[in-house]
């Protein structure tokens, strides 16, 4: 019932009989016994000038219940299924850079590591660091190039285009490190004969080169972009990792929305949601509907050229509602849709459309701007504000 | 005066206008943060998924065998997590490898149908694709072969017991002797 004095007075002094599914039961009690205090309250409604039509007014206006089909919209409760982004999103090219300025300050301003604490002197942890720190004069591993303390200490700007500020780049520095690799690959000395590699006699040639006796080959981690999004494939999970996915059917008029249905019985928005995600894709979902108020709605008012079109609905009990069997089925008499969207979190799982109930022919999980894009404009304007940007 | 070295200047609102409550902080030495130094470093999870972080370990790659990833309370939809046997990173895997599958429930139930099998067998364990195939597993298997063929009857347990002393003298189960 919509809060505040003008939309019941409204109601009372425009739509004739007051029907008992459009007032709740307070502001009917008011309206039916304006208050003795202001004999003047009654004759107040009656000349407020809220409505054009000038209609008989009655100071208790009569309260008539409802026998014939009734003056209502069709409710339904959509679920707006997201799956939460797996990925930190990409940084800026601002962020980058940055970040890397951050770390070479942080050189000249924290204290000097304390190699001795982690490698003992003379084991060979300690000559592989020694190895290492020649090469890239700091300990990080992320930087580049550059000596704090050294005569080059001033010179922590890098020139444009360079790639150590790269996410890539310094995973790559870490897994090379990891590998026992300098951040240049090292000349392997040698003859042509020997193809390139030292041979055991040759003491003086192989004394400062290093021999890969055992090459550590660490696991490259896995990249961020999947099969799924080289091939695009919309039903995947996996696709854009980095972005929320929503979950939309193609219903059966060949549109594509969130899914929905009708509200039977006397479940709730919540418990609505729940079971239309089982009726609408089977029981291999593991997913989660937050609270029990709708994030948005969206109005549909059925018409036929302009004038408004009732549709005369069967509602027909559900089988997974048990409060829907109490009344056999009945008809109503329908001037619009009702949607509320509910909002969900799909955790693990992927849908089956062969399961559907609803007879929705495909689903897909899409990016907020793939959902533009599928949907139609009045829908798009109803559903925009609800999805996340990433 | 001595507010300039003993405290750090207080944030106050600048006086020159009553309502201007800007911050300001005039010129106090502040002591330099003693902080240790710290690198970047990659963190592998049991599932492959990695991130970097800062900390002051000077290791590039931290890989972690035990975490959100492959713990049943975190995914509580895999059913591979909830099998305590299957469990990869589980203590029942490291008690497997050390002691062999000599203690597990369906493998005592097969060794007392025994008679009938261990001719056949010749001393493989009873699943046919075994990578963690322990000497343990191999002792047990020939136990009772040999005690199949002096025709005891209470070979079963026997077997497992004397698979037992051997795993007390030695922690790790090997150069056990029979």
């Amino acid at each position: 019932m919509n809060a505040g004095q003008k939309s019941a007075r409204r109601i009372a002094a425009g739509n004739g009989p007051i029907s008992r599914d459009t007032v709740c039961v307070s502001c009917l009690h008011r309206l039916t016994h304006p208050s003795r205090r202001n004999a003047s309250t009654g004759t107040a409604l009656a000349e407020s000038p809220s409505s054009p039509t000038q209609q008989p007014r009655h100071p208790n206006p009569p309260v008539t219940t409802a026998k014939a089909p009734r003056k209502a919209y069709q409710l339904l409760a959509s679920p707006v299924l997201s799956r939460p982004p797996l990925l930190t999103r990409d940084l800026t090219s601002f962020e980058k850079a940055y970040y890397l300025y951050q770390k070479r300050l942080n050189e000249r301003l924290a204290l000097p590591f304390t190699r001795y604490f982690y490698y003992k002197k003379g084991t060979p942890g300690d000559a592989e660091w020694k190895r290492k720190i020649k090469v890239r004069k700091t300990p990080a591993r992320d930087i580049g190039v550059y000596a704090a303390y050294g005569d080059e200490g001033w010179n922590d700007e890098v020139l444009v285009g360079d790639r150590t500020a790269e996410r890539e780049s310094v995973v790559e520095a870490l897994l090379r490190d990891a590998e026992g690799k300098g951040i240049v690959d090292e000349e392997v000395v040698g003859d042509k004969d020997t193809e390139g590699l030292v041979v055991a006699g040759d003491a003086k040639v192989g004394e400062g080169q290093r021999r890969d006796l055992t090459k550590v080959e660490v696991e490259r981690p896995v990249e961020r972009v999947t099969e799924a999004d080289r091939a695009n494939n919309m039903r995947s999970l996996s696709r854009k990792m980095d972005r929320t996915l929503y979950l939309l059917v193609k219903n059966r008029e060949g549109r594509w929305r969130f899914p929905q249905d009708r509200v039977h019985g006397r479940e709730n928005l919540h418990q609505a949601a729940e079971r239309i995600l089982v009726q609408g894709f089977g029981i291999d979902m593991n997913t989660w509907i937050v609270g029990n108020h709708p994030i948005g709605h969206h109005q549909m008012n059925y018409t036929s050229g302009g004038a408004p079109a009732p549709r005369l609905a069967k509602i027909s009990p559900n089988r997974l509602v048990s409060t829907s069997r109490d009344r056999p089925e009945y008809e109503q008499e329908e001037y619009g849709e009702k949607v509320f969207f509910m909002k969900g979190r799909m955790m693990t799982g992927q849908a089956d459309i062969g399961k559907n109930e609803y007879g929705d022919s495909e689903f897909r999980w899409l990016v907020k701007e793939e959902v533009e894009e599928a949907v139609t404009g009045g829908y798009w304007k109803s559903v925009k504000d609800m999805l996340a940007e990433r | 005066m001595h507010s300039l070295h003993s405290r750090p200047h207080v944030l106050r609102p600048s006086l020159r206008t009553p309502y201007n409550h800007t911050q300001t902080r005039h010129a106090s030495l502040l002591r330099r943060p003693i902080r240790p130094y710290t690198f970047t470093q990659l963190i592998t999870l049991s599932d492959g998924s990695t991130f970097t972080h800062r900390t002051t370990s000077p290791q590039p790659i931290y890989k972690s065998t035990r975490d959100t990833k492959n713990s049943v309370v975190w995914n509580p939809s895999s059913r591979k997590l909830l099998n305590v046997e299957e469990d990869e990173a589980g203590r029942l895997r490291r008690f497997r490898k050390r002691f062999g599958r000599g203690f597990d429930v369906d493998a005592e139930e097969k060794r007392g149908e025994g008679p009938e099998n261990t001719q056949q067998d010749e001393g493989v364990p009873d699943e046919p694709a075994q990578e963690e195939e322990s000497l343990m597993d191999l002792i047990a298997a020939s136990a009772a072969q040999q005690q199949q063929a002096s025709g005891k009857k209470a070979a079963a347990v026997e077997v497992v017991g004397g698979v037992r002393e051997p795993a007390k003298k030695s922690g790790k189960g090997k150069g056990g002797q029979k």
